[in-house]
């Protein structure tokens, strides 16, 4: 076979990363970010006629200590309920072997995109919050240990 | 052959460096030693005829666009050197299991040669083959998720710890890996 073009290859590389829905209840949208072990898509819950966030866990990452990692996140997430925290709706797991969960769809400005527009005791309000909704999960025994400043 | 490829592996620490650093190092090496015997031919050494197809392979890669490094470009032939060889593996296992219309979605929708521009529909698809268009949906759906598999082996194969592997497995996927 002749080497596959760039074109080709970056058609590849986006489908082979994305969640593989067939079955599910969910249909795919644009792909909202991608983090260390998960990558988080916009879906559209066909049941519910809602618009949901789905993290799919990384297509490397289909067993060992990241798959465990991935279920206990989805685990502690559903259990923490406060408005600071994005509410899980439902764990699966896809036909390749990932794990995916569905959340609450969290739309308006990002916090580091919106910070430089924003009088100094107004950014200080949201971090009193988010303060606030960090020390809910520590008293629950959950420490998050990916958060940082904008 | 095969003693010489040994050797050529036994060369290979993991705890010293990561395989495709390996490779890069030993291509600079091969090049660097290419450049001198040119030079000495130049000078009037002795004239050897290779049969290597260097103008298949200028032509197969591409040039690194504007502002990108050649470590990009090797980089970019890496992937693309993993995926080639997961696809020919795809398609030997297709023919070997009488799956062989798995294979032939798979290329006329993911390897249509001229991308996103004219992809043909499902339907198309369908169509040309005598098929259903839920039959295309769930042969693509099997061949991504064997490909898939047969990358992340492949490269598992060449990577000496699992660090490594999760390292090279990022600029695998996803729209601006490569």
């Amino acid at each position: 076979m002749s080497p596959i073009t760039g074109e080709t290859l970056r058609h590849l590389q986006r489908v082979l990363e994305e969640p593989d829905l067939e079955g599910e209840r969910y249909r795919l949208g644009p792909l909202l970010g991608r983090g260390g072990m998960g990558i988080v898509y916009q879906a559209t819950d066909v049941a519910l006629g809602r618009e949901v966030a789905l993290k799919v866990l990384r297509p490397e990452f289909t067993e060992g200590a990241a798959d465990v990692r991935f279920r206990r996140e989805a685990q502690i997430l559903a259990r923490l309920e406060h408005p600071g925290i994005v509410a899980a709706h439902a764990v699966g797991t896809l036909r390749d072997g990932r794990r995916f969960y569905v959340m609450k769809l969290v739309r308006g400005a990002r916090l580091d995109d919106s910070s430089q527009r924003r009088s100094l005791p107004d950014r200080l309000r949201s971090f009193l919050r988010i303060c606030e909704t960090i020390e809910f999960a520590h008293v629950r025994g959950v420490i998050h240990r990916d958060s940082g400043s904008p | 052959m095969e003693d010489w490829v040994q050797e050529f592996f036994s060369e290979y620490d993991p705890a010293q460096a990561r395989f495709r650093t390996f490779l890069r190092f030993c291509l600079d090496r091969f090049a660097a030693k290419a450049h001198r015997v040119d030079l000495r031919f130049k000078r009037g050494g002795g004239a050897v005829h290779l049969s290597l197809d260097f103008a298949g392979a200028e032509q197969a890669l591409e040039e690194p666009a504007p502002g990108q490094s050649e470590e990009h470009a090797f980089d970019r032939e890496w992937v693309r050197s993993l995926f080639d060889g997961a696809i020919d593996a795809l398609a030997l296992e297709c023919r070997a299991n009488g799956h062989e219309i798995r294979y032939e979605v798979f290329t006329q929708y993911d390897l249509a040669p001229d991308g996103d521009a004219v992809r043909p529909t499902y339907r198309a698809i369908a169509e040309r083959l005598g098929i259903p268009v839920t039959q295309v949906t769930n042969h693509l759906a099997w061949s991504r998720r064997r490909l898939r598999v047969l990358l992340l082996e492949r490269l598992r194969d060449l990577c000496g710890s699992e660090a490594e592997f999760q390292d090279e497995a990022v600029a695998l996927f996803g729209t601006d890996a490569a």
